[in-house]
This record gives structure tokens, C-alpha cells and sequence, in this order.
């Protein structure tokens, strides 16, 4: 809404391949979806608020145009998983901060009671996880981004990434077993350099 | 492991992976034959594949709301959370009902009656009680005591327990969710809208006080085995303007927004301020849900963005056409009541789907309307129309539709054809005369609109002039409630709200300095874009943009800062253009400034010489302006 022309515009310009505009879009996106976030965060009973998955797609019906192309989506969209991923590692690492000066303690998001039966992820781990799979995949790794912290099904990031449903779900399974592998200490790097979170 | 390592171990564990647990092994083998490394590689990571089927299955905002909803006393369990036998005020804990994020409920009695009174606590628990959240429990305490209807359910009493969290007292509702109540007696049409019909007077009774409960649904009306309904849960109602009470309404921001996206009208989607006619919508969906069985926008199951979507453009599917459509849940009431008569569930949902069509079908979709003053103007209106419809007479959903009066009169009295004719040809053009009278109206409606707009307009400003920031802001913000596509309205607030963040910084408050500033900056930008000569809108975004900068800053908010500042550079060169060669000293002064701290907040960010370049831009004003000591201090921080 507030910014709807400039972002949609900065959208335009980077598919007409002018990437330096990214620099200009960034700041916008992390703006309203960090604002989004904390709301969302705050929020105080499960019924009441929006989904999770929500994010990223309230940002972008927002922030953007909804007659821009639907290419500026894709763009929108990944650019947006990338800045929730920022987000949610800047709550974790001051998080982390706060807690007793940080060393060795592991900060985790954690699931409760009644949200989800997902295990605990160490955000901080994942996040240098994340990026040794973008050394190997810079693919899977945009595919995590988008899954994980965009919030975005298997469809949709199919359609951002210009590939299949079924392309999609392959390149999903081998990145969340090596992510898993490389945060539970399984790999031998992980084991030889100590992914220990007192590193961190 | 290189690159072309990893494409080969993913490209075997795909394979693997599709085929039989058993006889990867073998399969593994056989493509590994000459490569152990690999082979150990891939079964590690099938080995983790297996062990980890829910790993990041859950997005991670969802995962990370638990962590900061809860703050660290939190941690795996709710042992800390009230017992049986617990005792405050005179009441004695009995056995939780409900719990949330925030709260819990609880069942407790009285203990010093001779007979047992029954109520229900609410509760804030402990470890949350945020600012936030101790906020809007005061609000609904605030609330719920000046509301007393038969359908709501009652305060009965607050307090704080020994350690200090507040909690309500609440007359304890013993019922069943509207929904299962009218499926599970399969109740039919007439007995559903009456139903109804008692939720509408308590939520018309709330409007009247004042209140907006911007959460019905099913979930939040149990109904009495006496058949009464109760409508629970103020925990996120506003107070409208217009109270005296100290409740501040501008905190209740769109920002934060806390709904169920079900139930939710296009406003509270896109975050527009919320009216009666926000409940008005509501209970429409609600209406819709009891009739057929089934949401409005068919995409139950669907992903959020779709309904997003389609609470905002969509025309919701005719309640008639929607029972048809699946026979799953359509019509729980008249399907089964039908069928138990051994007729086919076809011709039941036929049967349902002729009572809904027409007027009902009208009188659901006026509630839903996307624009707020298409839709019932009240719950009480909405309600009288279905009074309409239940004593055989014509619906105001339908009164603009030619001929339908026509109808409405052969369906109540039988009349002969003729007579018929001739009273519709009357009847025909008496529709035709009530349109101009409501054409009329609506005309001197927009025109009272409109010089109270005005006054509002001219209020603004006399406050403004008498330094009473905070008046000013009000009736700024009251004049945006009514309207909030005028730009002179939202420059009027913009301007209002960046004088109140002034004042509130200058006391020391800086949260609430935040808000303001980020909403003036909403607004002035909104103006700006369509008229960016306006140079008092672009001070204000000067100055709310530099604010709220230093603000972030402080908080570590590094991006938002960077955000900000650059906001406050683009005002400040667009002042210093519009004013060309007559710029004054304090224009680029303010340049030099913008351009200062958006390059400290680069350097900051980890781009050392775009920061550099701006801070040399500035030091070059500085210069120019012989301001030697900032300019000292530029040079000595550029040799960093």
C-alpha cells in the first residue's frame, strides 16, 4: 500500500535486469516484513491471528501491485523468504544474546505444546547449515529459503523457481536431509570442525 | 565435498528414494560398486532422511511465534500454570477449559456460598504477561463491564491474583458451539435464524456501547441446553471512537491485527480501519456457515493467500448454488431431516436450495458486501430484514430488484393475476419513486460528509495552532476513521501524528514516539506520492523519517534505520529541488545531515564505501557552508 509504486517499480526494474535495484527493494521488504513479523509473533492466541505462510504473501499483496507481472511475484516472493530468514536469525541471535551471555547455550525455536509436533531447530545452526548447501546448491538452498522461512507450499515455490511440483519435492528431501545431517553433528565435517553453538 | 560430489550423491539418493526401503541396499551397491566413500555418503543421508520426517516441516515463523510469544520462562511445558484447588478472591479453582497463547480458563466455584456458584476464570499466564498482552486485558475487563445482555456472556467480577497478573471473573456458559448445536438437532431454517437472530441483538447491543468485537464466529457463540446464545471472547473487541474512557484507541492498529481470516471482511484483510460494519460482515459469514454448512468463498482446505485473495475481490458463491456444489457437507439439517422421509439426498439439497434462493440468498449477500455502506448499516437492520423474511414480507436485500414487491405479494396472498398487475404496474413505479428519494438522501448524506469533513479539517488545525498535539491528533485520526481516501485527511493525520511523536519523544517515550512517527511517515508518503510540491509534507517526512532513524538505530534496528534515513534524504533533496537557487542555509544543512546518516548507518551495515560517499557528500555541504567543526568531524571519521 504505502509503498506500493516504489516497490512495484524497483520489481520492474530488476526484471528488466537491472539488479542494483535490489539494494533499494531490500530495506523496503525487510521493513514491512519485520513489522508483519512482530505482529505476528505478539499475537496472543493461536485462532487469531494469521498463519505463519501468511507473511510473505501479506507482504507482497502490501507492498506490491497486484497488476505487476506475475514474474515480479516470483522475484517478491524469493526476495522475501530471504529477508525472513534474516529476521528470524536477528531474533534468534538476540535472543541468544540476552540469555546469559550466550556461551554454549543453544537457541532454539522451539516448538510448544500445542503448535506443531516438529522437533526443535537451532536456528543458528541451520542458518551455517544453510549455507555450506548453498556452496554445494545455491538452488536448494533458495528452495529452503522459500519453503521453510517463506512459508511458501510445494506449488508455489515450483512456480517461483521456474521448475516442476515434482522437481520441487526431490530437491526438498536430499537439502533437508543434509541440513538435518549437518545440524545433528552426523557429517564428518560437522564433527571435525565442531558445529558447536559456543562457536557461534 | 566440491560441488560436482554433491550433484552425484543427490542424483543416487533421489533414485534411492524411490525406490522400495529393502532394496536400496542392494540398489545402492550395485551404483556404488567402485566408490565405498560414496556409498557411505548416500546411506548417511538416507539414514537422515528417515529420522528427520518432520524436520522444517513447519514454516518457520510458526516455530519462531512460540519462542517470542512466550520469552524464556517458557520452556516445553505449562507446569507452571494454575492447579485444582488454586484459590483467588473467593473462588477456588476446579479444571482448566480453555488455554491459549496469552491465557487459560478456568472452572471455579465460589467458596464461601452455601450453594455452589460455578464461574469462569480467565487468566493471563504467567511469563506472557507482556505490556501488550496485560494491555488488551485491561481493554476487555474495560469493556465487558459496561456491557449487561442475555446474550453476552457477563463480567462478573476482576482482580489480580497474589503475584500480581490480572484476571476476570465470567459468568461460566455451559453450551455447545452454535454450529454443532443447531447440526446436532438438526434444527430447521426458521429455528437457525432465530438463533441468529439473538446474536445479532447482543452484537447490536455491543455497537451501541460503543464496541466492536472484530471476532465472531462460530467458535466464539455456545448456545444454552436452555437455547440460548452467548456470545464470549471481547479478548480482541475495540472500543470505538467517540468514548470518554482512557482506552487508547490508536493503539489498537491494523499493524498488529489479530483475526481469524475465515470470518474476516476485506477491511481487517487489508487492515483499513475497522467499523460495525466490519461485526456486520462477520455476521454474514456466520449466517452463511449455519445455512449451509459451508464458508462463503468455497476454498476451504485452500491456502491462506487464496482466501486472501478472495475475501478481497471475489464474490462470495450464492448460499442456494454452494449446497448444491458438494454433497459432502452441504446442508447437514435438511439432508438428513429429509432423508430420514426416504427421499434422495438430491432432491433434499433441491429442496434446501429453493428456501435459500431469493431472499435469503439477498440477505446473506448484502452482509458480505466487499464495500462497507453496501452492507446492513447495522447488526439491528440486518436482523429485521430476516424478521422480514420470516413474516413473508419483502427483504430491504431485495427492495431495488423491479417486480420483486410484484412476487413478494402473489407469494402472500395468493391474489388473482390481474389485480396482481395492476397493483405491481403501482407498486413499480412507487420503487421507482423511493429510488429517487434514496438517490436524494445518499446525496445530502455525502454532503454532511462532507462539511463534516471539513470541520474536522479546520479543528485539526485550530488545535494544531494551540499546541494541543494531542487533540489535534484525534480528531485527525477521527476524520481518517470516516474517510480514509482523502489525501487531505491523511495529510492532516500525518502532520498530527508527527508533531504527537515530537511531543511524546520530548516526554521520554520513545515506543509510543515510534508508532507515531512510522504511521506520520505512512501517511505523509500516501500525499507525497500524489503531490510531492507540497514542501510542509515533505518537512514532515523529513522529520518524522529522521525521528524514527535515530530511533531504530538505537534499537539496533540497523535496516530500518538505513530505511528511514534514506526516506529523510529523498524528502530533504526533494525540498532543496523544489526550492533551487532561493535554498536556504537549514535546507542543505539538512542535506548534508540526510546524507551524514544514511552513510554512519552504511558503514554500520557493512558497506564501507557507499557510507563513505555519502558521508563525503555531506563533508562537501559542510564545507560549503562553513560548518567547520561538523566538517572536522566528517574528515576525521572518513580516515577511519
Amino acid at each position: 500500500m504505502e509503498d506500493s509504486g516504489e516497490v512495484t517499480r524497483l520489481l520492474g526494474e530488476i526484471g528488466k535486469g537491472r539488479k542494483e535495484a535490489i539494494n533499494d527493494l531490500l530495506p523496503l521488504v525487510y521493513d514491512e516484513l519485520h513489522r508483519l513479523a512482530r505482529g505476528y509473533f505478539r499475537r496472543e492466541r493461536g485462532e487469531h491471528t494469521l498463519q505463519p505462510t501468511a507473511l510473505v504473501h501479506e507482504a507482497y499483496i502490501r507492498l506490491v501491485d497486484q497488476r505487476a507481472p506475475l514474474e515480479s511475484r516470483g522475484h517478491f516472493l524469493a526476495l522475501a523468504a530471504t529477508q525472513m530468514r534474516r529476521i528470524l536469525l536477528d531474533y534468534a541471535r538476540k535472543h541468544h544474546a540476552a540469555r546469559r551471555g550466550g556461551e554454549g547455550q543453544k537457541v532454539l525455536l522451539e516448538d510448544t505444546m500445542a503448535i506443531c509436533q516438529q522437533q526443535p531447530v537451532d536456528m543458528i545452526l541451520l542458518d551455517v547449515a544453510l549455507d555450506k548447501l548453498a556452496a554445494l546448491d545455491q538452488d536448494q538452498a533458495h528452495l529452503v529459503e522459500l519453503r521453510f522461512f517463506g512459508g511458501l507450499s510445494v506449488e508455489e515455490t515450483a512456480e517461483v523457481m521456474g521448475t516442476s511440483p515434482a522437481t520441487v519435492k526431490r530437491s526438498w528431501s536430499s537439502a533437508r536431509a543434509f541440513l538435518h545431517r549437518e545440524i545433528s553433528g552426523g557429517s564428518v565435517d560437522a564433527r571435525t570442525m565442531g558445529a558447536n553453538p559456543a562457536n557461534f | 565435498m566440491t560441488r560436482e560430489r554433491w550433484a552425484q550423491i543427490r542424483q543416487i539418493f533421489d533414485a534411492a528414494l524411490e525406490r522400495p526401503p529393502q532394496v536400496r541396499a542392494a540398489y545402492l551397491r550395485t551404483v556404488c560398486a567402485r566408490d565405498d566413500e560414496l556409498r557411505r555418503e548416500v546411506e548417511n543421508l538416507l539414514e537422515s532422511h528417515d529420522t528427520s520426517t518432520d524436520f522444517l516441516s513447519t514454516p518457520a515463523a510458526q516455530l519462531g511465534q512460540a519462542l517470542f510469544a512466550r520469552g524464556d520462562s517458557f520452556r516445553g511445558d505449562d507446569a507452571d500454570d494454575y492447579a485444582k484447588g488454586y484459590r483467588v478472591g473467593s473462588y477456588e479453582f476446579e479444571r482448566r477449559i480453555g488455554r491459549g497463547g496469552m491465557g487459560s480458563v478456568w472452572l471455579a466455584s465460589r467458596f464461601d456460598h452455601e450453594f455452589k456458584k460455578q464461574v469462569a476464570i480467565k487468566l493471563v499466564r504467567r511469563g506472557t504477561d507482556s505490556e501488550e498482552i496485560l494491555r488488551r486485558f485491561r481493554i476487555e475487563r474495560q469493556l465487558l463491564a459496561g456491557l449487561d445482555h442475555p446474550n453476552i456472556a457477563r463480567l462478573i467480577d476482576g482482580g489480580s491474583t497474589p503475584d500480581g497478573l490480572p484476571f476476570l471473573v465470567m459468568e461460566y456458559v455451559q453450551g455447545t458451539r452454535i454450529d454443532h448445536y443447531c447440526e446436532s438437532r438438526k434444527l430447521p431454517i426458521s429455528d437457525r435464524l432465530h438463533l441468529f437472530r439473538a446474536v445479532c441483538s447482543a452484537v447490536q447491543y455491543a455497537h451501541q456501547n460503543l464496541v466492536v468485537h472484530r471476532d465472531i464466529k462460530t467458535g466464539n457463540i455456545l448456545v444454552t441446553p436452555e437455547g440460548v446464545p452467548k456470545l464470549l471472547d471481547f479478548g480482541i473487541a475495540k472500543l470505538l471512537p467517540g468514548d470518554s474512557s482512557n482506552v487508547d484507541l490508536s493503539q489498537t492498529r491494523p499493524g498488529l491485527r489479530p483475526m481469524t481470516l475465515d470470518y474476516a471482511s476485506p477491511e481487517q484483510v487489508r487492515g483499513e480501519p475497522i467499523t460495525t460494519a466490519t461485526d456486520v460482515y462477520s455476521l454474514g459469514v456466520l449466517l452463511y456457515k449455519l445455512l449451509t454448512g459451508k464458508m462463503p468463498y468455497g476454498v476451504e482446505g485452500r491456502s491462506q493467500t487464496a482466501l486472501w485473495h478472495a475475501i478481497t475481490e471475489k464474490e462470495p458463491l450464492k448460499p442456494s448454488t454452494v449446497v448444491l456444489v458438494d454433497g459432502k457437507t452441504a446442508a447437514p439439517d435438511a439432508t438428513q431431516k429429509l432423508e430420514a422421509l426416504s427421499e434422495t439426498r438430491d432432491s433434499a439439497r433441491k429442496r434446501l436450495r429453493k428456501k435459500l434462493a431469493g431472499d435469503l440468498d439477498s440477505i446473506i449477500l448484502k452482509a458480505l458486501r466487499k464495500e462497507a455502506h453496501h452492507r446492513y448499516v447495522s447488526a439491528e437492520q440486518f436482523s429485521e430484514d430476516i424478521k422480514r423474511y420470516l413474516d413473508g414480507r419483502p427483504v430491504i436485500a431485495r427492495i431495488d430488484t423491479p417486480g420483486y414487491r410484484l412476487v413478494k405479494s402473489f407469494e402472500r396472498n395468493g391474489e388473482g393475476i390481474a389485480a396482481a398487475f395492476v397493483i405491481g404496474a403501482a407498486l413499480i413505479s412507487i420503487a421507482a419513486v423511493s429510488q429517487h428519494y434514496a438517490n436524494l438522501a445518499e446525496r445530502a448524506e455525502s454532503a454532511v460528509e462532507r462539511s463534516l469533513g471539513e470541520t474536522r479539517h479546520q479543528l485539526v488545525a485550530a488545535y494544531s495552532r494551540a499546541g494541543q498535539v494531542q487533540q489535534s491528533f484525534d480528531v485527525a485520526s477521527a476524520a481518517y476513521a470516516a474517510n480514509s481516501g482523502d489525501p487531505q485527511v491523511r495529510r492532516d493525520l500525518g502532520l498530527a501524528a508527527n508533531s504527537l511523536g515530537d511531543q511524546l519523544l520530548a516526554a521520554g517515550n520513545r515506543a509510543a514516539a515510534r508508532e507515531r512517527y512510522t504511521a506520520a511517515l505512512t501517511h505523509l508518503d500516501a500525499v507525497a506520492q500524489i503531490n510531492s510540491g507540497d514542501l510542509t509534507v515533505q518537512r514532515g517526512v523529513l522529520g518524522a523519517a529522521n525521528e524514527l532513524g535515530a530511533l531504530q538505530l538505537e534499537a539496533g534496528d540497523l535496516l530500518a534505520a538505513l530505511s528511514s534515513y534514506s526516506r529523510a534524504l529523498r524528502a530533504a533533496e526533494t525540498i532543496l529541488a523544489a526550492e533551487g537557487t532561493q535554498a536556504g542555509a537549514a535546507t542543505r544543512e539538512a542535506v548534508a545531515q540526510a546524507n551524514r546518516h544514511v552513510g554512519e548507518v552504511l558503514i554500520r551495515n557493512g558497506a564501507p564505501e557507499a557510507g563513505a560517499a555519502k558521508l563525503r557528500k555531506a563533508l562537501e555541504i559542510y564545507e560549503q557552508l562553513s560548518l567547520g567543526d561538523r566538517a572536522a568531524e566528517l574528515r576525521s571519521q572518513l580516515l577511519k
